[in-house]
């Protein structure tokens, strides 16, 4: 089939359809895109690159934003990977900005290379789904799947899942999220965090949707996979002390809990149970929005810093909150609504999860409610463990004291790097106060992509909910209003009251150095030691012994890495290099060889003209 | 409303007989039972020392800390009075705002800059996370068992009179109780009294605090441990008369207190790192009374 023959089937079918699902992810990507730009505007300043290259990343950072829109809008296979591509590129494009340093270059490749195993994936599914329907709009994946048994459903949405699962950053198909984060600059981190990894969201839901046997087997897997990336993603962000690092991973975890949303509307739809599946959705398509607030919003806040003082290490930060107030007062906010807790935005989506799964606990059989039950206990883990990443994170970046002087004077950004960031909290607040409206918005979108059938009882249970929602808002108010008079009775008491300022108390001694401080490492010492398995960590360091009377000089070093990475990505890598490595005999870099090649490539073309 | 004021009312004697039953343990007669009420009505009327090294979260901690428990008492229903917010899932929102006020915590304690009270704040995010999915686990459980998801709805319909419900009360109350000596940083997990900053959690991270802060933090502790009592005490109400289950309440409130005393008295903290194995066999007996409820209905 020619080219425009292909040009001509795609625009015969209508490519391109618009449903309630696209409008909500065109929205969110939309205003997240906006605020980036924004803030990029302000956060290039400080660098000191061509025209050229500021043109250029603009340039990718637009075709970007494009690929996007194309992928939310089509209805046509051929087209979603071509906008898929188009997002692969630019983004590959924006994240190495900085080019010259050879970490980010690589960060940057291996980005690259990992959202086309992606795309070969979905491409391989969607090859399947064409020959055997015949159609390249999404009705040829319909109709595919429904003729198409349990298994070969299974088998289908697996290869879509790890797909769209190596965009997303599902376990174990994360692993360039952590590379290329911290490499790209943080209005491009923001993006890709907060929505570029959500069109893998996107196509899983979108997908999934299709199906017409076999959701609650998907759903399990899904689930599943979600429970294991969001506490693996939040072990890991414990322990890093590279903060957009740790950002990353915290990205990984909160894709496991939509990821865990998704599973459960999945078994909801298996099981013909409409409640369970509006629910789970509902709670996916929220954390979607929620998360790319406050991840964008941390980004920001963590680019703040950067620019202040030019290091992405923890260790080397402290007391900011004095210098910089109003960065301080940003990735506050963004911690409190990351870690869901109340009355921040996170709460709401995160609320709406656990009453999905509270509402599985009711189904029948043993494994679904067990299921419920320990998937709950986990997103209470990965509460608690967010809860002391963001507590380090916070505190030893903003509060105590700086751990190291900087070379310079640190002081508070421009008014332009910090207006976006405001921007980015007002629908922060629009959640937090209007949470049933957003519910509401979420759950006709879930009804309408799964076409479920809702019952009277279906109808009522989620409107229930969506009351229940509104409970939860009015307790917010509550409680901050009674935040607020206990912070006003304090202060009034504080200034009647004689103070005083003096030193922290050290046992005594009143001149202790700045490095005594508790680090990031430090506090989340305890923690690495209990999850040793899949926390792997190498050190450096020569033990004192007993005959040393006098120690003489010390250093201590520690490296963390990614337990996938160690034991899946590298070994596959480096088994396809070695076969590869076997034919680098023809390789050599001896021109007489290459002239042999090609004396023997025009031979083998004569022979095989004559000869057929 | 109800419930508000009356654990307010038991936070007022609560800690005070937790120092009796101690000083009596030991042989001495120990200070009057309002004792701690006194000191904090003291140090709300003092003046403050603020370290020079700290900024306005350590000033703002404290309350928030006080706010958020607070609010959580107004999550918790008391004799047939539903809470002053209830809903469904109303639990998930007692956690979390609980967790809000741990969060201030935190940050106020690395703010001083002090290396004790890292090490506390370190400990205090540890162990407070590894029992978050116990109590979830555990009231989940109640609300399979009762067929409701609300504090208010399970504990009116949780009856007594079959066998199993008063196993389950036991186990529940238990695992409570626990979660209530984790969460305040008491005895088998966190030694209050110790003489040592290197060996506590709780008390080496407040440290810096002084004056009208430290009364909120220890009027705080003394609500906590009363709301968490008067949880165990909803175990027991069910939908009894209001004069016969206020009775309840004040019961269970002392009993509480006498068992928070008597541990406190008889046992030993554990090691640090064994602290973590002890938190993680709450989950699991939280796991086993799921499992039994499971049983009950008849579903395994």
């Amino acid at each position: 089939m020619s080219l425009t023959n292909l040009f001509n089937i795609v625009a015969e079918q209508e490519p391109f359809a618009i449903d309630t699902l696209s409008w909500w992810f065109i929205a969110i990507v939309t205003f997240v895109f906006a605020a980036g730009a924004w803030y990029g505007k302000g956060y290039l300043g400080h660098y000191e690159s061509k025209p050229v290259q500021f043109r250029m990343h603009w340039l990718s950072y637009a075709v970007t934003y494009i690929g996007m829109m194309v992928l939310f809008t089509t209805n046509n296979m051929l087209v979603f990977l071509l906008g898929w591509e188009l997002m692969a590129i630019g983004s590959f494009f924006a994240v190495i900005f900085e080019n010259e340093k050879p970490l980010v270059l690589k960060a940057g490749i291996n980005y690259f290379i990992q959202s086309h195993v992606a795309v070969l994936l979905i491409t391989a599914a969607f090859g399947w789904a064409w020959s055997v329907s015949g159609l390249l709009n999404f009705d040829g994946i319909r109709s595919f799947l429904a003729q198409a048994s349990e298994m070969q459903t299974f088998v289908f949405m697996m290869m879509l899942v790890a797909g769209f699962g190596f965009k997303a950053g599902i376990i174990p198909f994360h692993s360039w999220l952590p590379h290329a984060h911290p490499s790209a600059p943080s209005h491009v981190s923001a993006v890709m965090s907060g929505v570029i990894v959500k069109a893998g969201i996107y196509g899983i839901v979108r997908f999934a949707s299709m199906m017409s046997v076999g959701q609650t087997t998907v759903g399990v897997t899904v689930l599943i996979l979600g429970v294991m990336t969001g506490l693996y993603g939040i072990l890991n962000a414990a322990v890093h002390r590279d903060f957009k690092r740790m950002l990353a991973y915290c990205t990984i975890e909160n894709i496991g809990i939509i990821t865990m949303g998704i599973g459960v509307g999945l078994i909801g739809c298996g099981r013909g149970d409409s409640t369970l599946a509006v629910l789970g959705f509902a709670g996916a398509l929220l954390h979607t929005l929620n998360h790319a607030i406050f991840k964008a919003l941390l980004f920001f806040g963590a680019g703040n810093v950067y620019v202040a003082t030019h290091t992405r290490n923890m260790e080397e930060l402290g007391g900011l909150i004095k210098v910089m107030p109003q960065t301080a007062f940003v990735f506050l906010i963004g911690s409190l609504a990351i870690g869901g807790l109340p009355p921040f935005g996170g709460f709401v989506s995160e609320f709406v999860i656990y009453g999905s799964f509270l509402d599985g606990f009711g189904a029948d059989g043993l494994s679904i409610p067990v299921l419920m039950a320990l998937s709950g206990a986990s997103l209470a883990i990965i509460g608690g463990v967010s809860m002391l990443t963001f507590t380090k994170s916070f505190g030893v970046i903003f509060l105590g004291e700086a751990r190291t002087q900087r070379p310079h004077v640190v002081h508070e950004v421009k008014n332009g790097m910090l207006w976006p960031s405001y921007l980015l909290m007002l629908p922060m607040l629009a959640v937090m106060l209007m949470p049933t409206l957003f519910f509401g918005m979420t759950t006709s979108i879930a009804e309408s992509t799964y076409n479920l059938n809702m019952g009277a009882a279906s109808t009522g249970a989620i409107a229930g909910f969506a009351e229940i929602l509104g409970k939860v808002s009015i307790g917010f108010v509550i409680f901050a209003v009674i935040a607020g008079i206990v912070v006003a009775l304090r202060f009034n008491a504080v200034k009647k009251a004689p103070t005083h300022v003096t030193n922290t108390w050290g046992c005594g001694y009143g001149a202790p150095i700045k490095g005594i401080q508790y680090t990031s490492k430090s506090f989340a010492r305890t923690l690495i030691e209990l999850f040793k398995a899949v926390l792997p960590s190498s050190s450096r360091y020569k033990a004192i012994t007993t005959e040393e009377i006098f120690p003489k000089d010390r250093s201590h070093m520690s490296a963390d890495s990614d337990f996938w990475e160690n034991s899946l990505v590298n070994p596959i890598t480096s088994g396809i290099g070695k076969v590869l490595d076997k034919f680098q005999f023809i390789q050599n870099g001896d021109l007489q060889r290459y002239i042999v090649y090609g004396l023997g490539y025009i031979l083998l073309l004569v022979a095989s003209a004559t000869l057929l | 409303m109800v419930s508000f004021i009356l654990i307010l009312i038991a936070s007022f004697f609560f800690t005070g007989i937790v120092v009796r039953v101690k000083s009596l343990a030991q042989g001495r007669k120990g200070p009057v039972i309002l004792q701690p009420m006194y000191d904090i009505w003291r140090l709300l009327r003092k003046g403050s020392v603020f370290s020079s090294t700290s900024s306005v979260i350590f000033q703002i901690a404290p309350s928030i800390y006080f706010a958020s428990v607070l609010m959580a008492m107004c999550v918790v229903p008391l004799c047939g009075n539903q809470g002053l917010v209830s809903f469904e899932a109303d639990f998930v929102f007692f956690a979390y705002v609980l967790a809000i006020g741990k969060f201030f915590t935190i940050i106020g304690a690395l703010d001083t800059g002090s290396s004790f009270e890292g090490m506390g704040a370190a400990r205090e995010a540890l162990f407070s996370m590894l029992a978050e999915p116990a109590f979830f686990i555990l009231i989940g459980t109640l609300g399979l068992l009762t067929g409701n998801m609300s504090f208010a709805s399970i504990f009116e319909t949780f009856h007594f009179g079959s066998y199993t419900s008063y196993a389950f009360a036991g186990i529940a109350a238990f695992v409570l109780l626990m979660i209530c000596m984790i969460e305040n940083s008491r005895m088998p997990v966190d030694d209050p009294k110790t003489h040592l900053e290197l060996t506590m959690i709780h008390e080496v991270m407040v440290l810096d605090n002084s004056g009208f802060d430290m009364g909120l933090i220890m009027q705080a502790t003394n609500m906590k441990f009363a709301m968490y009592s008067a949880l165990i005490a909803n175990l027991f109400i069910g939908n009894l008369e209001w004069y016969t289950s206020i009775g309840v309440f004040f019961g269970v409130e002392i009993l509480c207190a006498i068992a928070v005393g008597m541990v406190e008295s008889f046992m030993a903290r554990y090691r640090m790192s064994h602290n973590a194995q002890f938190i993680l066999v709450l989950t699991s007996l939280a796991l086993l009374m799921f499992f039994g409820v499971m049983a009950s209905q008849g579903r395994i």
